[in-house]
């Protein structure tokens, strides 16, 4: 009785083929992994992924809108008046921003200074998560009118940091999270001016979302409830940017023990719809 | 062919864009993952393992854990889940969820290989909610890739 080859005729042709595409693949990612773009297959593959994960998040809040509007239709309602409140002071407010920068320029061109650029703000849109916590913290946005994003932007959610872009094309762009496990930004708590360095939270705890905020000094006089704001001496993000509130502190208790804070988020990284990307403004 | 491949792009931009009302513990299912084992399910382990490619790359490129993972782990999962084509219960629909568990475990032992976790436990017990997860939604990529071998049949069995 004959044996039922393993392979059919041109079979193993086809994986061989199919390895060898692998493999490419591969070199091309590790030669294209330092600039963290990614290689040009993937750069094309995302320039796909993107538009899609942009619709399918589209689709996703019209429903969730549509759904929670029919459930909360009333509180919806006292909620927007608010907000129309809100909004027509912000505007003031803003234009009354707007005549003052002007103002101010003036009086630099007046004194024959070279005025200085102001921070860029981009609006932008979440349209991409990872799907768990045990690979890299990141998001996918693309900006809302088009403009375009770069590398080493800062992400801010209500003036509270998120993280920072670490990949641009035109209008999308990838930004590692604060939750990421090897992000990080000096940090300094306010108003006991303890300094350290916020870190991704730790794998083990059972809280994901609870950032730690390593390199204190043992003695230094931090508090439950402190603000934690991105320092000055950091070279990543601009200082006074607010990053959360300590939450607990843990050891500091004997001189081997190290005082580490756990620190809450101001951004609720789980709810992010939309986002503001910020340059800072060149000297 | 078309269409499988369009189930994997719409798969890796679903899986990034799931909805966050939907995750258990910020964790989504590994979509393209079920979707790759249910085409070897159906189509063979050639098919399979072409999924496996694609669907690794995508993954990789869209920025989701380590790269050489994605795409090993995929390939096997999709050349593995090939191998249970022909044999008894393929064609029932409580393979997918059985296979998604497998397929699951399988693709995690090689992210463990390639890309050890900082700490295990609270890893694996990832790895149990992503195995139910995937096998929650496995019947409807099943259903799919089903009704796609069915709608037309290889000519050459592989």
């Amino acid at each position: 009785m004959r044996r039922r080859p393993i392979y059919h005729h041109g079979e193993w042709q086809t994986f061989a083929a199919l390895t060898v595409v692998a493999l490419a693949l591969l070199v091309s990612h590790q030669r294209a992994a330092p600039s963290k773009e990614g290689s040009r297959p993937e750069r094309a593959a995302r320039a796909v992924l993107v538009p899609l994960q942009e619709s399918l998040t589209a689709i996703w809040r019209q429903v969730a809108y549509t759904v929670g509007g029919v459930t909360r239709a009333g509180r919806l309602a006292r909620e927007n008046e608010q907000l129309r409140e809100a909004n027509a002071e912000l505007e003031a407010k803003l234009i009354q921003r707007q005549l003052l920068y002007l103002e101010q320029l003036e009086i630099v061109k007046a004194f024959g200074l070279e005025p200085k650029t102001s921070p860029t703000e981009l609006r932008a849109r979440v349209v991409g998560r990872s799907p768990g916590r045990f690979i890299r913290q990141t998001i996918d946005l693309v900006t809302i009118d088009g403009r375009e994003a770069r590398k080493r932007d800062i992400v801010l959610w209500a003036g509270c940091l998120v993280g920072r872009v670490e990949s641009a094309q035109g209008s999308r762009a990838k930004a590692t999270l604060l939750l990421d496990p090897d992000s990080g930004a000096a940090a300094v708590v306010k108003p006991s001016n303890a300094k350290g360095a916020v870190m991704g939270p730790d794998p083990a705890s059972r809280d994901p979302d609870l950032l730690r905020l390593v390199h204190l000094e043992r003695d230094a006089p931090i508090a439950v409830g402190e603000k934690v704001y991105t320092s000055p001496i950091g070279e990543i993000y601009p200082p006074g940017i607010l990053i959360g509130e300590v939450q607990e502190v843990i050891g500091g208790a004997g001189p081997a023990e190290p005082k580490t804070a756990l620190v809450r988020p101001h951004v609720d990284f789980g709810d992010l719809n939309y986002v503001t990307i910020m340059r800072p403004a060149s000297p | 062919m078309i269409a499988h491949i369009a189930a994997l792009v719409l798969g890796a931009a679903l899986e990034r864009a799931w909805p966050q009302a939907l995750r258990i513990g910020n964790v989504g299912p590994d979509v393209v993952l079920v979707i790759v084992a249910c085409i070897g399910i159906t189509r063979g382990r050639l098919a399979g393992y072409a999924a496996g490619l694609l669907g690794g790359f995508l993954l990789g490129a869209a920025g989701e854990g380590s790269f050489a993972a994605a795409l090993i782990g995929l390939m096997a999962v999709g050349f593995l889940a090939g191998q249970v084509r022909g044999r008894v219960f393929a064609d029932h629909i409580l393979v997918a969820p059985v296979v998604a568990i497998l397929a699951t475990l399988l693709a995690s032992l090689i992210h463990l290989v390639v890309s050890p976790p900082s700490h295990f436990l609270p890893w694996l017990g990832e790895v149990a909610r992503l195995m139910l997860y995937n096998a929650v939604v496995s019947p409807v990529a099943y259903v799919y890739a089903r009704a796609l071998a069915r709608r037309w049949p290889q000519r050459a069995e592989a």
